[in-house]
């Protein structure tokens, strides 16, 4: 039998075939452009890295260099930049005088990612440092509340923000892992289709509802990666705010159980800064009074017992910033208030970049707590394994 | 199982897969019926039985017809098969409408009597099933097809899913011939299949659901919003149900196609029409061409009786009865019948003018030239606009703020989102309809490469998905 196609066959065969084959190129040429452009991946992680990348090129002998990991928390409460706040002391600003007798120009970056737990700063660390930002000091954020979350990390992040390599090293680290590859593959099959809201707040964002609008993440961020939120330009906080936190936090406070994922995160934090010679340090954020007063006894014993046993086992240095900020800085109690990120990242100069800079920097790679402990920390017990039964496990 | 969601795309999958790998014609009558129930049952599976049975019916109700001499037995047998199709349409679709109505009435003249609402749930699709099942009982009656004596094949034409739930409404003496013959391979048509599925695919995902952002929450509470964005509202939701309805329409011819079988066109760039007359030839034309054929000329339609003005009076009253049995036909509410009378005197008003048109041969040369003809495409839009108003509003209230809005100009909100998509989209539309009207199209498909026509697919079905909501909205039709 003839099986050649007929000639009035092959032009339409011809058309479906190619338009399959488009089909799949448009779909690989995207994915291959989103792993090689971290900025449409992820445009959030992608527009601090470019600017921290340009923050170093001004600063070409910039000594240390010191990235803040964490959560919305930090990225729009941790303003280390001069950006438009004028602030004389601010720490891009100040040329501090090194042990040596040298000066050091330190370069305080900011790489808070909203909703990101541990497991999302142990994303970005190995991201920085697989794109070849090598920090000299790598300070994590605690905070019980968010650290609870991170069981659901896996759950609620925008998955296509993911890398391939990501996913990869998260693997052990995440809940219901079947779902999770089979979420992420099915994304990476079709991305034009599951990546189109990054794409669009990247490209268009005007085309997207506003539930769907998230550019002021990147938009609206100062070149130290301080995120301007309008929200939290207000001044004092806002007592129906504060209750809804309040009530959000109380529940955690009083009974408070770490996820073994958020453990598994911090030390593998720890564990990748001590393997690339990096210090880290954990720090437990500001908090409003009314907030921090809500730990029980024993619950404010077992969080400090976990934290020492980070610190003195790990190696990770504590930094108890919880009462850095008074109350009127705060927007709900929990995220900073414009002049609540400066007077942190004031602090922060003060007391962290400073002594460091001035011969104790062997203290942020030691085992003692240098600069707490403050009202969260001081319970810390005395023994160095004390946190571990307190892991939740899954 | 929405035509443009990821379950019906694998659905399709398996079932093209499996109709094309077997040899047998008659299994694959029985498989496509299978997988149409399987369709159907998706939403609702006791509402797929109710279809069964109704088609039963039908079914037997015409083989009855087929084989009586007797011309009352036919006649009863056809208005038993109109009875239970029209009684199960108005029992689920009309009757709480038909009591919530009764007892405004009742409260308007001072009584204080409260009547029940009925618990039913409307069957998906029912207006369009019942229509195909009433012009084949009735053109099985006036002897136009011959009666099916397969079942299956029978089946198969009420309930092929991609037109059950929200047509083209088919008609029997089309579709039952095209069920027994049968199918072979043809890429031809495959690619005719795959054309119509992405430019549906494009005009649902792309268009009409970015266009329900401007449109829903406008139409929701209008009083709130400023005369700039009610007009946004509504040229958006003009576009919005176009794209919908013609998306879904494209989706369906598409998928038939792709399983050997052609359905009617539905709609002819309605939007261009000159006048409503047009519109309604261009617009749902199973449905106008089911009213004109089974409603307007059964009332007599514009047929001559003498006189002259009592022949217009009559006209204007079959018009008017089959525009607003049409307007109820789409919901049960009076913002449909409204809806249905004002397309009514639209048609009525233009047959008064075309007639005064033509008697003054210069002012109709200047309606017809390229100014005149713009004039009457934007009058006629304008005019549809309006009436899509009402075809929207939840509440009579609603549509007449809406208008009130449109007409006055008034302070308020600004739209809903920023406009620079609603326009782009609009000129999209605007582009693909003038290069339609020009057959550039057509054109362009004969001679191009194969390679560019792939790429053409690939780039509108890309761009669809691109487009798309985060949550698929369903068809605004299959409400109906």
């Amino acid at each position: 039998m003839d099986r050649r196609i007929k000639p009035s066959q092959a032009r339409p065969r011809a058309a479906i075939l190619w338009g399959l084959a488009f089909f799949a190129l448009y779909q690989a040429g995207l994915y291959v452009a989103m792993e090689l452009r971290p900025v449409l991946r992820d445009p959030e992680y992608g527009v601090k890295l470019d600017r921290l990348k340009a923050r170093i090129a001004e600063k070409p002998g910039a000594d240390p260099l010191i990235v803040m990991l964490g959560s919305s928390r930090v990225s729009f409460g941790f303003r280390c930049g001069d950006g438009d706040s004028g602030e004389a002391d601010s720490p891009q600003q100040a040329t501090v005088p090194a042990g040596g007798g040298s000066a050091a120009r330190p370069l305080v970056y900011n790489f808070g990612a909203s909703g990101f737990p541990p497991t999302g700063q142990l994303v970005y660390l190995r991201r920085l440092l697989a794109d070849g930002i090598r920090p000299h000091l790598v300070v994590c954020e605690y905070w019980p509340t968010l650290v609870v979350a991170d069981s659901r990390f896996n759950e609620g992040i925008d998955i296509n923000r993911l890398r391939w390599l990501d996913i990869g090293r998260l693997a052990s680290g995440v809940t219901r892992v079947r779902d999770f590859y089979r979420r992420w593959g099915r994304a990476q099959i079709v991305p034009w289709y599951y990546h189109r809201y990054l794409l669009f707040n990247h490209l268009a964002p005007s085309w997207l509802e506003p539930a769907n609008q998230m550019d002021h993440q990147w938009r609206q961020m100062d070149d130290w990666g301080w995120v301007n939120q309008p929200m939290y330009e207000s001044r004092g906080v806002d007592p129906q705010r504060l209750q809804g936190e309040m009530d959000v936090s109380r529940p955690v406070l009083e009974q408070f159980q770490l996820p073994a994922t958020a453990d598994r995160a911090f030390r593998d934090i720890i564990d990748t800064c001590r393997g690339n010679q990096i210090a880290v340090a954990i720090i437990i954020t500001p908090a409003a009074s009314p907030i921090r007063g809500l730990y029980r006894p024993e619950a404010l014993a077992r969080q400090t017992a976990y934290l020492k046993d980070l610190e003195v086992c790990c190696g990770a240095t504590l930094i108890d910033a919880s009462d850095w900020v008074p109350d009127e800085e705060f927007f709900e109690g929990c995220h900073l208030t414009h002049a609540g990120s400066s007077t942190f990242a004031r602090r922060f100069h003060e007391r962290v970049v400073q002594p460091m800079l001035a011969g104790e920097r062997d203290l942020l790679a030691g085992s003692k707590s240098r600069f707490g402990p403050g009202p969260a920390a001081s319970a810390i017990s005395a023994s160095p394994r004390a946190g571990e039964d307190l892991i939740r496990s899954r | 199982m929405l035509f443009c969601s990821e379950r019906f795309f694998l659905f399709f999958l398996v079932v093209f897969a499996a109709y094309w790998s077997m040899p047998w014609h008659r299994l694959r009558v029985w498989l496509l019926l299978l997988a149409s129930f399987y369709f159907y049952a998706s939403w609702n599976q006791w509402l797929a039985g109710l279809i069964c049975v109704s088609t039963a019916l039908d079914y037997w109700v015409a083989r009855g017809m087929d084989s009586s001499p007797s011309p009352r037995v036919r006649r009863l047998l056809l208005l038993t098969s109109i009875i239970s199709n029209v009684g199960l349409l108005a029992y689920f679709k009309y009757a709480n409408f038909f009591l919530q109505s009764i007892e405004q009435a009742l409260h308007a003249a001072g009584s204080t009597a409260t009547l029940p609402v009925l618990q039913v749930m409307l069957p998906i699709g029912i207006s369009f099933y019942t229509f195909e099942a009433i012009n084949y009982t009735v053109d099985v009656y006036r002897r136009q097809v011959p009666a099916e004596r397969n079942l299956a094949h029978f089946m198969l034409f009420i309930t092929f899913f991609p037109h059950l739930v929200a047509g083209p409404i088919v008609r029997a003496r089309d579709f039952l011939p095209q069920i027994r013959r049968p199918k072979r391979w043809n890429w031809a048509q495959m690619q005719w299949g795959t054309g119509y599925f992405m430019l549906g695919l494009f005009k649902k995902l792309a268009i009409a659901d970015r266009m329900a952002l401007f449109a829903d929450p406008v139409f929701a509470d209008p009083q709130t919003y400023g005369t700039g964005a009610v007009w946004a509202a509504v040229i958006a939701y003009a576009v919005q149900i176009y794209c919908d309805f013609s998306g879904y329409t494209d989706m369906a011819l598409g998928a038939a196609h792709l399983l050997g079988y052609r359905l009617a066109k539905n709609f002819d760039m309605p939007y261009l029409a000159p006048n409503i007359s047009m519109f309604w030839r261009r617009w749902h034309i199973s449905l106008s061409t089911w009213l004109r054929d089974y409603l307007f000329i059964p009332l007599g339609g514009s047929r001559s009786s003498g006189d002259p003005a009592r022949q217009r009076r009559r006209t204007a009253w079959n018009l008017m009865i089959t525009m607003t049995l049409g307007g109820l036909w789409h919901g049960a509410s009076w913002t449909f019948v409204i809806w249905g009378m004002i397309h009514g005197v639209l048609l009525i008003a233009h047959r008064e003018f075309r007639d005064f048109a033509t008697q003054r041969p210069r002012f109709d040369r200047l309606l017809t030239g390229i100014p005149g003809t713009a004039v009457r495409i934007a009058a006629t839009f304008l005019a549809v606009c309006v009436g899509w108003i009402f075809f929207r509003a939840t509440t009579l209230s609603a549509a007449t703020t809406m208008l009130g809005r449109m007409f006055v100009p008034q302070a308020g909100l600004a739209p809903p989102l920023a406009t620079i998509s609603l326009w782009w989209l609009v000129g999209v539309v605007v582009i693909a309809h003038a290069a339609g009207h020009f057959e550039l199209w057509k054109r362009a498909e004969r001679l191009m490469p194969a390679p560019v026509v792939g790429l053409g697919y690939a780039t509108a079905a890309t761009a669809a998905l691109f487009l798309a909501l985060d949550s698929g909205k369903a068809f605004i039709y299959f409400q109906f």
